[in-house]
């Protein structure tokens, strides 16, 4: 009876029409209900305890959920959506009403799926995968899920709407799909498995959890489940490798429409696969597995299914030449690391250029100081590259490694030498006071800016920020200390007072940007703190290697959220007592931008466990990040002691080495 | 929830497309005869549907909503809202007359209100709801959701079909901000986007045009957080539509309050580890001696999961589920203890409870 149904409902738009005859509907009605059962022992309902009541903004609700089982001896796989609280415990609840512990045993992060598993003390019924060729759009696609009713299942009837979509890894139907059915199966006529239903979207929110995106839609008529067959097919290697994960290249591709733009290699990222196959910039990706691709989404198209440790065969054409490569892809990507070579070069002025970068100091025991230079020498050349001038080694910076060994030629007293560099990270230490003084001997100092604070006002905002600016030399230029303050005149203005002769000494303009008038900084006052940046940096010319956004507790969450999160060009980020915000997506370190963290803890604050967290993931994510402990009993943001204060103002300098 | 147009048309609009290309497959006579009955079945189930306007249309408050005729008396079954709450109260019949409604009487349960129209003999078409007691669906069931969802039915035109499935049967837990249902019974929860602004008060009806429910307000799930599509059953709405018919109200909430003498954590002996957020899992951290809790086998971190087989998420659901049961009646926890599921039946103390009827036999200290 069943297979005669089926064959009638293949296609169901043929079948389907205005033949609203009672025989058709109940046909097609007892098809859908025998299609459900066919496959109902395989569904089962899933409880968590404990775990996040929330994930970001959204809550999480304590509702059970639905896992499909995928194994006879217990494995069950369900939607990562059911698992963004990261419960403490789990429990299955079979069809037949056995009630058994699961445990998280793998995750699929490309697809958004979990594996579970249970002890079964029996076989446990396993559906049949519709396979994936024969999968049609327009044919029945029934959703089904294990939430409302705890002895029978939940469905929704709809069609497959098409196939391949999210760059090929799931299919798409208009049956309902929601938290109601996440993790059930998406069943075909015949009571086979299309997929496990999943959300999915193409981007995240900003802020959003992986795991959440694409559930806000659930009311749209588009839902996607990931194909069964495919599930099946990685299931063994899923049980030996729990972390599935997105496979990546390591690449950089031309800015453009994805659609026309060209799979043009524009960067390669260090130890990555790309990197490993010896591509280059300017190569470019034509073929991935003998399919040609010829558009950034093709290529997207031919990668985005495969996990990492999957091996492509990918073909890059660099001008004449026809390079094919096995790619082994990876599924984390080293966060790059910004080299160090030591020296602080002199600001060029337009007469100096093409001198080369003169060497003003050199930072002890650092590579340049292990390698010989000295100040006063000019460099120029890095390796094979002319050096201009300083900004021209500080690309040339951006593009070496740490660890890497360069040839340097520096001109010294009209003589030429060379010398062999090897290259460092960037140090989480400062300079010692010692010789940081001998350094500022032989630098001349900014006069002393005016006894009154002064004023800098952004049109479109309320608050009014208060500086101190040293009265500089044509040829100096300063940094900016942005001090999220707490719009107190009285503590501004000492604030101001102990930092003044710091600020001549390293020519540093300190600027107190207040919260809105009677209230405390909140998140929307960074559009006003990027405002008064560009303001400042425009009307100073400030060396961006020392725009510095300070803020202790709350407003040095705000620093962190200010100068880490978005598009942001500060050279450097204090936070005093403060831990990062727990909103901020802490993104690794920009290949093309360097920027450095200090964390000035107090012993007193509650903040120990959380910020010794941060300094790792901070470290992590490729920011070079300096500790700082503040001595007993100076907690409080208006009041640095002069130890702390010292400590920070060589940490400042050291922002200007490269 | 979904912005205008964005749930719950697509089916709408594929069967109508669907329509007209299958009609240039078959001979048009044919087609027309075989179309007709399903078309029929609407036609008659949207004649007794009605669109109601009244009070609100500022803040998201839509001013409308759908009701359904009950009688040939011009009885209108409606959801009780703050659309109603007017003494200009519009209602617009399938062919676009407009009928100036009494507002009759409400259910606090169903929150249900029955409004009059001056008919006088007119006899419009109504569903027969004491029939309709019969009625019932289950899930994976073809239905039909008639209202006037999102006002979109603006002229003199009859309300909106849409189809769908009946996705379960189920009881209604469901909220809408601090708002919480009184109607805890079991209702079809649907597959089409069937509860939008002005839906309330619609109809649910079979392939075959029969009233299965009506549809009801908004509301979010509690089991999945996300809007509802529902309606409530005939069954369940008939006595409660008599009892209003016949000016009987009733008013009985039942509700699951905590019982006097109830079962707590602290007396069974078990105590729990620290609550310190608000999905604490309910961990043992230890178990007095000689409490019933240690009688029993309960030991030190054990998780407790389910009690009298209800689910138990955190510490706060244990001590709710716990503050429900009569300290009479023993109970059965369920632990999980490295990896297995153990069940545990306990019973009060007799001593403990000896204890307490000798404290409650002290006379109690009169004061002034």
């Amino acid at each position: 009876m069943r297979i005669s149904l089926a064959a009638l409902l293949v296609l169901p738009l043929l079948a389907r029409p205005t033949h609203a005859s009672d025989d058709l509907a109940k046909l097609e009605q007892q098809a859908f209900s025998e299609a459900v059962s066919n496959v109902a022992q395989s569904v089962v309902r899933i409880r968590t305890i404990g775990g996040l009541d929330r994930v970001g903004k959204t809550l999480i609700s304590a509702g059970p959920t639905t896992g499909l089982i995928v194994s006879a001896d217990g494995y069950i796989v369900s939607s990562a959506f059911n698992f963004a609280g990261k419960p403490s415990s789990i429990l299955v609840r079979l069809a037949d009403g056995q009630q058994l512990a699961a445990e998280l045993v793998g995750r699929d992060t490309n697809r958004m799926l979990v594996l579970l598993k249970v002890n079964a003390e029996r076989a446990l019924p396993v559906p049949t995968a519709t396979p994936l060729k024969a999968m049609q759009v327009g044919q029945w696609a029934i959703a089904v899920g294990r939430t409302f009713q705890t002895d029978r299942v939940d469905l929704s009837v709809g069609i497959v709407s098409a196939l391949r979509r999210m760059y090929g890894r799931v299919l798409q139907t208009d049956a309902n799909v929601s938290v109601a059915n996440y993790g059930g199966p998406l069943v075909d006529i015949s009571g086979n498995v299309l997929g496990i239903l999943v959300p999915m979207s193409p981007q995240p929110a900003s802020g959003e959890s992986a795991e959440l995106a694409g559930a806000a839609f659930y009311d749209s008529g588009i839902g996607f489940a990931v194909p069964l067959e495919h599930v099946l097919e990685v299931l063994e290697r899923w049980k030996e490798q729990p972390e599935l994960l997105p496979g990546k290249l390591g690449i950089g591709l031309l800015r453009g429409d994805p659609h026309t733009t060209a799979p043009k290699i524009t960067s390669v990222q260090r130890e990555s696969p790309a990197a490993e196959a010896g591509w280059q910039a300017n190569d470019l990706i034509s073929n991935v597995n003998g399919t040609k691709v010829a558009t950034q989404a093709q290529l997207r198209f031919a990668i985005a299914p495969l996990y990492a440790d999957d091996t492509v065969r990918i073909t890059v054409e660099r001008g004449e030449d026809t390079i094919k490569a096995d790619v082994t892809l990876t599924g984390a990507l080293a966060p790059y690391r910004h080299a160090f070579l030591g020296v602080l070069p002199k600001q060029s002025r337009k007469e100096d250029e093409a001198k080369g970068a003169l060497v003003q100091w050199v930072w002890p025991d650092s590579p340049a100081d292990l390698a010989g230079l000295r100040a006063g020498d000019r460099i120029t050349k890095f390796d094979d590259s002319t050096i201009s001038a300083a900004s021209n080694m500080q690309k040339q910076l951006l593009a070496a490694h740490p660890r890497q060994t360069v040839s340097v030629t520096a001109s010294r007293a009209d003589q030429t030498m060379p010398f062999e560099v090897t290259l460092s990270e960037i140090p989480d230490t400062s300079m010692t006071a010692t010789d940081l003084e001998s350094f500022r001997k032989q630098r001349a100092a900014a006069g002393a800016g005016p006894a009154d604070l002064v004023t800098l006002k952004v049109p479109e905002f309320e608050q009014e920020a208060l500086y101190y600016a040293p009265k500089l030399a044509a040829a100096q230029q300063p940094g900016l200390l942005l001090w999220l303050g707490n719009g107190d005149r009285q503590t501004t203005q000492s604030l101001v007072d102990q930092w003044r002769s710091a600020c001549d000494r390293d020519r540093l303009i300190l600027m107190v940007a207040p919260p809105k008038p009677n209230a405390s900084w909140a998140t929307d006052d960074v559009a006003y703190l990027r405002q008064l940046v560009r303001l400042a940096v425009r009307q100073f010319r400030v060396d961006r290697r020392r725009l510095v956004a300070i803020g202790a507790g709350k407003a040095g969450q705000l620093a962190y959220a200010l100068a880490l999160g978005g598009r942001s060009r500060f050279g450097g980020v204090v936070g005093i007592d403060a831990p990062l915000p727990r909103t901020l997506k802490l993104r690794d370190a920009s290949p093309s931008h360097r920027m450095a963290v200090m964390i000035v803890q107090s012993p007193e604050s509650g903040f120990t466990p959380l910020v010794r967290r941060d300094l790792a993931a901070l470290r992590e994510a490729g920011y070079p990040t300096t500790k700082l402990m503040r001595p007993v009993g100076t907690a409080g943001e208006s009041e640095i002691d002069n130890a702390t204060r010292s400590s920070m103002s060589r940490w400042l300098v050291g922002l200007e080495f490269l | 929830m979904g912005t205008y147009g964005k749930r719950g048309r697509h089916q709408l609009n594929q069967r109508m497309s669907f329509t007209a290309s299958f009609a240039a497959l078959l001979l048009l006579a044919a087609n027309a005869t075989l179309a007709s009955e399903f078309q029929r079945t609407i036609r008659t189930a949207q004649r007794k549907v009605v669109k109601i306007y009244g009070a609100g249309g500022f803040r998201q408050l839509e001013a409308y909503q759908s009701g359904i005729l009950i009688s040939s008396e011009g009885h209108v079954l409606t959801a009780q809202s703050y659309v109603l709450d007017t003494d200009d109260l519009a209602v617009v019949l399938h062919d676009g007359s407009k009928w100036e409604a009494e507002y009759l009487a409400s259910d606090p349960i169903t929150e249900l209100a029955l409004l009059k129209l001056p008919v006088e003999g007119l006899r419009p078409p109504h569903f027969d709801l004491e029939s309709a007691r019969a009625q019932s669906a289950l899930p994976g069931e073809r239905v039909l959701a008639m209202s006037n969802l999102y006002g979109i039915a603006t002229g003199d035109e009859p309300v909106s079909a849409l189809q769908g499935v009946v996705t379960a049967v189920a009881p209604l837990r469901a909220r809408r901000g601090a708002y919480q249902s009184n109607f805890r019974g079991n209702v079809y929860v649907l597959d089409a986007y069937s509860n939008n602004p002005g839906a309330a008060g619609g109809a649910l009806v079979d392939w075959q045009g029969r009233l299965l429910g009506v549809l009801g307000k908004e509301l979010r799930s509690e089991v999945t957080g996300t809007w509802l599509n529902y309606a409530l059953p005939t069954a369940a709405i008939a006595d409660a539509v008599a009892a209003l018919r016949e000016g009987r109200i009733v008013t009985s909430v039942t509700t699951l309050a905590p019982v006097e003498d109830a079962h707590s954590a602290e007396q069974l002996g078990i105590l729990l580890v620290p609550d310190v957020v608000s999905r604490t899992p309910p961990y043992v951290d230890s178990v007095r001696r000689e409490s019933s809790a240690a009688q029993a086998g309960i030991r030190n971190d054990d998780l407790i999961v389910f009690i009298n087989g209800e689910p138990i998420e955190s510490q706060k659901a244990l001590h709710l589920t716990l503050e429900r049961l009569e300290i009479a009646d023993p109970v059965t926890i369920s632990v999980l203890r490295s990896g297995e599921l153990k069940d545990f039946s306990l019973s009060a103390l007799d001593a403990s409870f000896e204890e307490e009827a000798s404290e409650a036999e002290t006379p109690a200290e009169v004061e002034p």
